[in-house]
């Protein structure tokens, strides 16, 4: 059978089992012990159910267990779906309707959580990693049944290429995430292009960084995987505190670290890098959002033998450009998304989708094998997501980014903005449009705009202005308090201005660029 | 109670966390549901500009963050110093 991405493990587990394939704090898995854990709870799935093409969630802080989970649901012929676990659960169990889920692997401390989606209507029909049982109608399977199952081979089940292999949940513009599917094709394409790309090794560790549902873990996990490097996860009471972050990459020594730009600028400022021994890093590859140019050449000076690399790609193709940092890079460039990757082919074209001529700005299409299947359940979306062409009667397909670029002459692009109202915070996708309709969804609120403005953190932060009708009279702390129900928690505003009255346009609508100005200068005061 | 640990619990209760609840001061500031990582800079933020203290970055570690109680030993400590 061809190498999928379960199939890595075994293959590892067979080579060289006693390597280190994931490690947690003190949880340590060769990839004899990790290969084991993952038949057992593959084949504990498929006892409770669990055939190819379901969707089986993972509701839990990352771990050793969630990585033996992922692996576990592929090798059922299953996709998981990692679930954010400091979401608000009315969104989880959106998605656990959405995409009707009916098992899920969580851990006993989301058992409240766990209560709760269910009475917001979602159904399961099963959980793994509970106790006992107590929750109506669902059946609770704990680690020690786990452990009764057969470790040496997993479930006889057939899977192909083209399964899915995961579904990655991001901001919808309506207020309702929707689901990127990746098969086992794409994702694999991806990772071994990143493997070949970024000279990644069995002796390499992989910084995990990003939770499962933020897409930058692909790299981590499966890259490594193709490797046959260690997946080094960096526990999230880390990822706060940067002083006892650097010393995790030191003690772990870790050699390949993906992150985003906030991180970084973080560990700059209170990682004491330069008490850590890093030496033994050498690739810090950053994504999710444009790096200001002083705060990476300055964590560039702080570790003159990394070599830096900008990854660029929306969750929907994996990664498609790359640039690495040239040494003299300077403080006052822009750092570029470079050339679009060998695997992958582009076009820059206007609104009506024409190629835009030399060094004009236009919308980054990509064709490439790392391209998502199109999105859960949405043939709304997936309509206007693709731009399909036929070229010699054979049809091509790229993938809208939305992100508007230009390309120089030698074929590297910069990032110039989007197309839509999406921005990035520390490293997230937010639609503006998803928190404006939360913000009116609130009894009293008649109209809201909700406004990005950089910080000092080189991020951004977002406003939100409201103009209330009436009764209820809210106040803003109120308003912060309502959408914390409603939305993730880095998508909430850090300021909502309670308003009497808009700027406007001439055409009566509400001015954002005026608002803009009116915020960062606030800001900047 | 002292009154930095007082402070840093109301705070934390109601400015941090996802529902308000009072929460308790051994509770672990740094579990899942509790302070994210944009939650951190703002206590940062606000302690800082409270106490009138620049926390040196080598003590951004978990050992000194981990509950309000630890934190308040840590800050006190700090305040102390800067009073010598």
């Amino acid at each position: 059978m061809e190498v999928l991405l379960p199939q890595l493990v075994a293959t590892h587990a067979a080579r060289s089992p006693g390597a280190d394939a994931v490690v947690c704090g003190d949880d340590v898995l060769s990839w004899d012990s990790l290969d084991k854990r993952v038949n057992q709870l593959a084949n504990s799935l498929r006892r409770n159910g669990v055939h190819r093409g379901f969707r089986v969630g993972i509701y839990m802080d990352k771990s050793v267990q969630s990585a033996i989970a992922m692996y576990a649901i592929m090798r059922c012929g299953a996709a998981y779906v990692p679930l954010d676990p400091g979401a608000p659960v009315s969104r989880i169990a959106s998605i656990i309707r959405d995409c009707s889920i009916r098992h899920l692997i969580s851990r006993q401390a989301k058992r409240t959580a766990i209560g709760t989606v269910l009475a917001e209507g979602a159904t399961l029909d099963c959980i793994v990693g509970m106790d006992e049982d107590g929750l109506d109608g669902v059946r609770c399977i704990n680690d020690a049944e786990i452990a009764g199952e057969d470790q040496r081979q997993g479930p006889a089940v057939k899977v192909l290429e083209s399964d899915l292999a995961y579904i990655i949940y991001t901001s919808g513009s309506t207020g309702t995430p929707k689901g990127i599917m990746h098969t086992h094709y794409s994702s694999l394409s991806f990772s071994r292009w990143a493997a070949r790309e970024y000279e990644l090794r069995a002796d390499d560790r992989v910084a995990n960084h990003a939770p499962l549902h933020f897409d930058l873990s692909i790299f981590d996990y499966f890259a490594a995987a193709v490797a046959g490097a260690c997946t080094v996860i960096v526990p999230e009471e880390y990822t706060r505190l940067p002083a006892s972050y650097s010393a995790l990459l030191a003690d772990q020594r870790v050699s390949v670290f993906f992150t985003v730009p906030f991180a970084l600028i973080q560990l700059l400022a209170r990682g004491v890098l330069d008490e850590r021994d890093l030496g033994q890093l050498r690739w810090i590859i950053f994504g999710g959002e444009p790096y200001p140019a002083k705060h990476l050449r300055g964590i560039m000076d702080q570790l003159p033998h990394v070599r830096f690399d900008n990854m660029y790609g929306p969750a929907e193709v994996n990664g498609c450009t790359h640039f690495t940092l040239p040494a003299n890079f300077s403080a006052d460039d822009s750092v570029p998304i470079g050339p679009i990757c060998a695997i992958a082919e582009s076009l820059i074209v206007d609104d009506e989708d024409r190629v835009v001529a030399p060094g004009e700005t236009g919308e980054l299409l990509v064709r490439t094998p790392t391209m998502m299947q199109g999105y859960w359940a949405r043939d709304d979306l997936n309509a206007g997501a693709f731009f399909r062409r036929q070229v010699e009667g054979i049809q091509q397909v790229f993938y809208r980014t939305g992100d508007l670029v230009t390309v120089e002459d030698d074929g590297i692009m910069h990032f110039v903005g989007r197309k839509d109202r999406q921005v990035k915070v520390r490293g997230y996708r937010i639609e503006l449009d998803e928190i404006e309709a939360a913000l009116t969804g609130i009894d009293g609120v008649q109209e809201s705009a909700v406004i990005a403005v950089p910080d000092l953190e080189g991020s951004k932060k977002l406003i939100a202005a409201v103009l209330l009708n009436g009764e209820p009279r809210r106040t803003g702390t109120e308003l912060v308090a309502a959408l914390k129900s409603r939305i993730p928690r880095y998508a909430i505003p850090a300021k909502v201005d309670c308003r009497q009255e808009f700027p406007r346009t001439t055409t009566g609508k509400i001015d954002r660029q005026q608002l803009s100005r009116e915020y960062m200068e606030m800001e900047a005061r | 109670m002292s009154t930095v640990e007082d402070t840093i619990v109301e705070f934390v209760s109601e400015e941090l966390l996802e529902l308000p609840e009072q929460i308790d001061a051994d509770a672990n500031l740094l579990s899942e549901d509790m302070v994210d990582s944009l939650g951190m800079l703002r206590l940062i933020g606000f302690i800082e500009a409270t106490f009138q203290v620049k926390i040196p970055p080598r003590d951004f570690t978990i050992e000194n963050f981990r509950t309000p109680a630890v934190l308040a030993g840590y800050l006190q400590a700090l305040i102390n110093d800067r009073q010598d």
